[in-house]
């Protein structure tokens, strides 16, 4: 059974197109990151699934509600986390939690959640005094303090330091190693790829992608070669095609599949004759970050979803 | 599993706001100290007779009860607002009307504190009699009036952008109108056509009825079908206005510009 449905979904601001005929579906259990440049449209999607927008066209269910009629029961079953903090700065960390956890049929234990985040000896400071770090990680445990079914994470890392965003993703792993479906976005390949197994790929509104990242890498269908280049080496036999891909002291260059061997054959034969090394010679699929890239750029203008 | 209790929640509600607004300067000082400030500050009222006296005490105590349920109220839920706090509010199984009924709530029990206060502060200062069923009838009054102002700063909130935009706002029509009301004493000249509006709009029937509840002694009704008719109807428009225009989330123009226009 699917947690979300999205089917043909469009939201406008006035003459604005925040989310064009976008369609998808989660699944129960699901981790899917939801991805795009600024203004793709991502928060907009998140916001219609969380309740906070309606939609101008199209249908979205939720745990087989619709959002914006859903009730304290439906409100219960999902955990939100937002983009930006949202935390009463007045309160103390326990104080803060023990408020929001008493609006919960089975609230986790406050001593659970302080620990999951690490600030146990924070318990009782006041959330104005925290680093901004600190506060992202109560605003994760606000958004998980009622057990949810479905976890919405808006950027959830945004602005955390690289031991406290794997300690983030430690805990969304575990959340969804207990069943928990989780729609997240984020500007992060890493993270999209350590977290979600599928991926959806907003630009200027449209889906213009819905797969597994490895598919996505796949689907390029090309090969990134590297080598560092000493800069004393003679360019003069490379062939032109390599050649203009020198620079600042390293080759690189993406290939199609198919040229490959041949490309391989060249530069190999370049190097033995000026007697250049190996030993940091790169051959491999694109990484995450270069697919999305390319993906984006391909889609600035819209067009037909395209599906690996 | 089954969900807490409303009554629970609004319990929470009440003291969650109580203690938001309690710690926060604007409430303590505009709605408890100010009023008393002003009291011992005002200049010839030795000679002034019983009825100006109370008249000017009342304007003081509707003052103070409509700084804490308009202004602190409506500029902290702004902020709220621009925080993401209310964002965060909305996510949860909370009601929207419990939250509100809470936060109006908390904001009415703290004018009624203040107004008595002023009271009490006022009966020392000039020597008026103050009799517990004063006091009663000021706490009803001063609820009844906090509660019509929250409810129309919940719908002036919708039109204010930011904090730093809703102190100038909101003060704009907070004070002139307590002036043409005559909350810091009678305002001599007005042509009939302003008083009569002046008498529907909601200001003076809380001094009208602080008035009479002060000369009354608890011993009649301090507020008339008039006053509350009024209170009621700025009450109502109010809230239809707020569950038309309220917004839980902060403006996004930022986020707007990167939308592509339609074509």
């Amino acid at each position: 059974m699917s947690a979300i449905v999205v089917d043909r979904l469009e939201r406008r601001f006035g003459d604005l197109v925040a989310v064009d005929d976008v369609s998808f579906e989660v699944g129960a259990g699901e981790v899917v990151a939801l991805l795009g440049p600024n203004g793709a449209g991502k928060t907009t999607t998140l916001e219609i699934l969380e309740g906070y927008l309606a939609p101008t066209a199209g249908h979205v269910s939720v745990l087989a509600e619709d959002p914006c009629r859903g009730g304290r029961a439906w409100r219960a079953r999902i955990g939100v986390v937002l983009q930006s903090t949202s935390l009463d700065l007045g309160l103390t960390v326990r104080d803060s939690l023990g408020l929001i956890s008493r609006l919960f049929p089975d609230p986790r234990p406050i001593p659970e959640l302080l620990e999951l985040i690490g600030l146990e000896s924070d318990a009782r400071t006041r959330i104005g005094h925290l680093s901004g770090g600190q506060r992202r990680r109560v605003d994760l445990a606000l958004g998980i303090i009622g057990r949810p079914e479905l976890l919405f994470l808006d950027e959830p890392t945004t602005g955390l330091d690289p031991e406290a965003r794997r300690d983030t993703w430690a805990t969304v792993k575990q959340l969804a190693a207990e069943g928990t479906t989780v729609l997240l976005t984020t500007h992060y390949m890493e993270e999209a790829q350590q977290l979600a197994r599928r991926l959806l790929v907003l630009v200027g509104g449209r889906l213009v992608a819905d797969s597994t990242g490895d598919h996505l890498r796949a689907r390029a269908g090309q090969t990134r070669i590297r080598l560092p280049v000493p800069t004393e080496a003679d360019l003069s036999g490379l062939p032109d095609m390599l050649a203009q891909h020198v620079a600042g002291g390293q080759l690189e260059l993406l290939v199609d599949s198919d040229d490959l061997p041949a490309i391989l054959e060249q530069l190999l034969e370049w190097t033995q004759w000026n007697d250049i090394h190996l030993a940091g010679l790169q051959i491999a699929p694109p990484t995450m970050e270069d697919t999305y890239l390319e993906l984006t750029c391909q889609n600035h203008r819209p067009q037909s979803p395209s599906y690996v | 599993m089954t969900l807490p209790t409303l009554p629970a929640l609004l319990a929470d509600q009440l003291a969650y706001h109580t203690r938001v607004l309690l710690r926060t300067p604007r409430a303590v000082i505009g709605g408890m100290l100010l009023p008393i400030l002003l009291l011992l500050l005002r200049n010839g009222t030795a000679h002034a007779t019983h009825l100006e006296q109370v008249k000017l005490l009342a304007g003081l105590i509707a003052f103070g009860a409509l700084s804490t349920a308009y202004i602190t109220h409506t500029a902290s839920l702004v902020a709220a607002r621009q925080d993401g706090v209310l964002k965060r509010w909305r996510a949860t199984p909370l009601p929207a009307w419990c939250y509100f009924a809470g936060r109006i709530a908390a904001v009415a029990l703290l004018a009624a504190i203040g107004g008595t206060l002023t009271a009490l502060a006022g009966s020392a200062h000039d020597h008026l009699h103050l009799s517990l069923g004063t006091i009663a009838d000021l706490s009803l009054i001063l609820t009844l009036g906090a509660a019509t102002w929250a409810s129309i700063g919940t719908a002036a909130s919708a039109l204010i952008p930011t904090t730093e935009a809703a102190w100038p706002l909101l003060g704009v029509i907070y004070l002139p109108l307590m002036i043409l009301s005559g909350g810091f004493g009678n305002v001599g000249g007005q042509p009939g056509w302003p008083a009569t509006i002046i008498d529907y709009l909601p200001v003076r029937p809380i001094i009208d009825s602080t008035s009479r509840a002060l000369q009354a002694g608890g011993s009649i009704p301090a507020t008339s079908p008039h006053d509350l008719a009024v209170l009621a109807a700025w009450a109502v428009a109010g809230m239809v206005l707020s569950l038309r225009y309220f917004r839980w989330a902060p403006r996004t123009a930022g986020r707007r510009r990167h939308y592509r226009r339609a074509s």
